[in-house]
């Protein structure tokens, strides 16, 4: 994180946010597996999260996917494989709990993603790219294009 | 109480964007990773 934040000698004031001495404020959020790793810092809050396809089986996705978020995944994702859905399913999953500051660790149904809402408040964008390896996924409230 | 939340998802092409969204950086130097160059070790991404 050094290395963006240059010599500004911000330090970690509580969980997922910096501060520096000028009082100035960063948010950030970090995932790693294996030897990868995704740092993800900006003046909002973020949640990121970055996930091996070797760590969930379609028979652990079934258990922690929804019926509504099972169809979300096969309708979105048609083009990946099952595990490179499921794993990019809970990568949604794990980076917009890290947003909310809720995490899976807190239970994989804290929250779950229905289909089209007509009630939603609010707004989350993720943005999310599949590697040869691994799937990332960054949430944040706001839109980073 | 139910909070709802809309999720607009926006699939990202890492390496062939004309403004990137996010970086590769080798960890070590910080210099930016060519699609050539990416291996699948110490990944440094950088959100603009």
């Amino acid at each position: 994180m050094a290395s963006i934040l240059g010599n500004d000698n911000f330090v970690v004031d509580q969980q997922s946010h910096l501060i520096n001495n000028l009082k100035q404020q960063k948010y950030f959020s970090a995932s790693y597996s294996d030897y990868d790793i995704l740092v993800a810092i900006q003046d909002k809050p973020i949640g990121v999260d970055l996930e091996r396809y070797n760590k969930l089986t379609t028979e652990k996705g079934s258990l922690f996917l929804s019926n509504s978020e099972r169809i979300i995944m096969k309708e979105k994702f048609i083009e990946q494989t099952d595990i490179q859905g499921i794993t990019m399913m809970w990568c949604f999953k794990e980076s917009v709990g890290k947003l909310f500051g809720v995490g899976i660790s807190n239970g994989i149904n804290v929250f779950s993603f229905v289909g089209l809402e007509k009630r939603a408040k609010y707004v989350v964008y993720t943005y999310y790219s599949f590697m040869k390896d691994y799937c990332v996924a960054i949430s944040s409230w706001n839109d980073l294009e | 109480m139910s909070i709802y939340v809309k999720l607009i998802l926006k699939e990202i092409d890492v390496y062939n964007t004309a403004k990137p969204l996010f970086y590769i950086r080798n960890f070590d130097n910080n210099s930016e990773k060519s699609k050539a160059e990416y291996k699948k070790k110490d990944v440094f991404i950088e959100i603009n």
